[in-house]
């Protein structure tokens, strides 16, 4: 959000260090193992108090799964997690169940998020009680402020979720995050199930709450639009590993990596005029995430391939701009020009 | 189960959207709780009203029996087998009682066993059930298998079996047919269960740090009551027939106290059924009657709980 925010010696609210989320193949009777699918396998990157994180990927690179390992739905295979420097992963009990509350997350799906049975009242005041976040005689008083800042009128709160629309129902999704007052809010594609018209607003919502509360957040989307226009700096996952992390500006106006480069080319322009006229095209598949070779995971479908990357996976490198990528990051080792 | 439906159907169907959100504006100027739309729809379903009026009063029966008795169902009076008359309305058994009193008394032991052993194998079933499709794993498959084998049992035998041996009773009637018949609540609070832990306003509870035992109970059982209730409803009218059976066999309610089914054992003699007919016909439409009431408000349920029903 702001440059001085970014500076070295800001200690990172979230510092994630080579997360690793697998799923097991089970089969037969017996549930035997048979392989796993590595759908987050060594990512590393921070986020600094106050910023927004977009994090974007084609669908099944593993973006929901790293928002879903950090907020605890999912088991960490490997890997450190360090939030307000302390490590979430390893540690359990009380101490870590109060760390957590600091930690929460924003879903897709406006409709599957709220609970059909319950009015909104209940809902917004369910954690407040449980966790006595305040006074019990303020908790209703509590639940009007989270209807405020949420822009939706008091009113609203003695209505069941059936009664709203999605942008209404996405809103009193944020509110219920916002009720134990967190630090991070994981944001799991919040606008892609919106209209258009609807997503702007909600995407505002969140930058002025963000300002408000001095909120971080960890925006997922395969939306490059939404993620542009909040973030502060983007990481591009690929296939459970970020291939690049820098600047929003510098992400869309120096892309490095061959895949951003195609993930941005895929992107349309609204004016005419600023379209380039090539547009990259990755050709092939994705590979099967439960039976992948070893080199680099791109390998397969990147236009710049040569033999190393067939043989050694590359490593996120470089201070301000990090790239994994052999292309990018040893041009010594590489000896063909740069196409693209 | 409501959410999950509400997905699906946008997805068959691109102009559901615009209904929808009529549907939420139309909604948003009455402020209607979820049990009010479903009492509507209830409302809507000729049959199940009915259905639901005649259990009403055969509620009432049960509960004023003594009331509306015109004798005393267990005195013997002077009258053996006689015919239908201003005294004995529905005429006196082979041993001298009165009918009409005999099956008013009946009808709170057809409900006692139709409400009493579902109320008990709902509760084992749903939480077997929800135990078991919430922490999934080894737990779902020991419990599962239990079920099954719980399952693969011939019914009638073992409760034939098992009263032989405890001897029978109403109180034994009700405990056995509680305790056989929760594998197939079990399987479908399981079933909800799974499918609604997925659900993210259940993965939001866990986030938000809401306890185990809480999100189980506040926000996914109250997800499952809708099927639950349509099974636990057709799950009466069940037992009640199993009851009437196991009483016509002579194993269930015992003489002196009167059940339609032990009523209609007079009806295993041909001259009964011959020249008698006030003696078995009156129990024997009571079950009808009754079991139909009942499977009238479950059907009348069901489609109210069904989110694709619009009316």
């Amino acid at each position: 959000m702001v440059d001085a925010f970014t500076v070295e010696n800001i200690a990172p609210l979230l510092r994630v260090e080579n997360l690793k989320t697998h799923y097991s193949i089970k089969k037969g009777v017996f549930s035997r193992n048979v392989g796993s699918i590595k759908a987050v396998d060594g990512v590393d990157f921070h986020i600094n108090p106050g910023e927004t994180l977009g994090l974007v990927g084609e669908s099944g690179c593993g973006k929901s799964t790293v928002g879903k390992t950090l907020v605890g739905l999912e088991r960490a295979t490997a890997g450190n997690v360090f939030f307000d420097n302390k490590d979430i992963l390893s540690g359990s009990g009380s101490e870590m169940k109060k760390v957590r509350r600091d930690l929460q997350i924003i879903f897709q799906d406006p409709y599957s998020s709220l609970n059909p049975r319950k009015r909104v009242k209940d809902i917004l005041e369910e954690p407040i009680r449980v966790h006595r976040i305040v006074e019990p005689q303020l908790v209703s008083k509590r639940v009007d402020e989270l209807l405020e800042l949420v822009g939706l009128p008091r009113a609203f709160k003695n209505r069941y979720p059936h009664e709203f629309s999605g942008g209404q129902r996405q809103r009193i999704g944020i509110a219920r995050a916002l009720s134990l007052n967190p630090k991070l809010i994981i944001c799991d594609e919040p606008v892609s199930a919106l209209d258009v018209s609807i997503q702007a607003q909600i995407l505002n919502l969140l930058k002025d709450l963000q300002k408000e509360l001095n909120l971080t957040f960890l925006f997922i989307a395969h939306g490059l639009g939404a993620v542009k226009y909040i973030s502060d700096r983007i990481a591009v996952m690929y296939l459970g590993k970020i291939v690049e992390i820098a600047k929003t500006e510098e992400i869309f106006m120096n892309p490095q990596h061959p895949y951003t480069k195609a993930l941005l080319s895929a992107y349309p322009i609204p004016n005419p005029e600023l379209r380039s006229k090539e547009r990259i095209i990755i050709s092939g598949d994705v590979p099967n995430p439960s039976n992948l070779q070893k080199g680099c995971n791109f390998y397969s479908r990147c236009p710049l391939a040569k033999s190393i990357c067939r043989d050694e996976e590359p490593l996120l490198k470089g201070e301000k701009h990090p790239v994994a990528c052999f292309a990018v990051n040893d041009e010594k080792k590489w000896n063909a020009g740069i196409r693209l | 189960m409501p959410v999950v439906e509400t997905k699906k159907r946008k997805e068959l169907n691109p102009n559901q959207h615009q209904h929808d959100k009529q549907e939420i504006l139309h909604n948003l100027e009455k402020e209607e709780s979820y049990f009010r739309i479903i009492a509507k729809r209830f409302l809507n379903h000729k049959l199940a009203v009915i259905g639901l009026i005649v259990l009403f009063l055969i509620m009432l029966v049960a509960i004023f029996a003594p009331f509306i008795a015109t004798k005393d169902p267990y005195q013997i009076n002077a009258a053996f087998g006689a015919p239908p008359s201003a005294e004995y309305w529905l005429g006196t058994d082979l041993v001298g009682r009165d009918v009409f009193s005999r099956i008013l008394y009946a009808s709170r032991v057809s409900l006692m066993v139709g409400f009493g052993s579902v109320l008990i194998y709902t509760v084992i079933g749903t939480i077997i059930g929800a135990v078991s499709g919430y922490f999934g794993g080894r737990v779902d498959m020991i419990f599962m298998r239990i079920t099954d084998v719980f399952m693969s049992f011939p019914q009638l035998m073992v409760i034939l079996v098992v009263v032989s041996i405890f001897g029978p009773s109403l109180l034994n009637i009700i405990v056995i047919l509680g305790v056989l018949g929760w594998p197939s609540v079990a399987r479908l609070v399981r079933g909800s269960v799974l499918s609604l832990k997925e659900v993210d306003f259940v993965k939001s509870a866990v986030v938000l740090g809401i306890s185990t035992p809480r999100i189980l109970f506040s926000h996914i059982l109250p997800n499952v009551m809708a099927p639950l209730l349509v099974h636990a409803t057709f799950g009466i009218a069940a037992a009640i027939i199993i009851e009437a059976s196991l009483s016509y066999l002579g194993m269930g309610v015992q003489p002196p106290i009167s059940s339609w089914g032990n009523m209609l054992t007079d009806a295993q003699s041909i001259t009964v059924i011959s020249s008698q007919p006030w003696l078995w016909i009156p129990p024997g439409i009571m079950i009808v009657i009754t079991v139909l009431a009942i499977n009238f408000v479950g059907d009348g349920l069901r489609d109210a709980l069904d989110p694709k029903m619009t009316n």
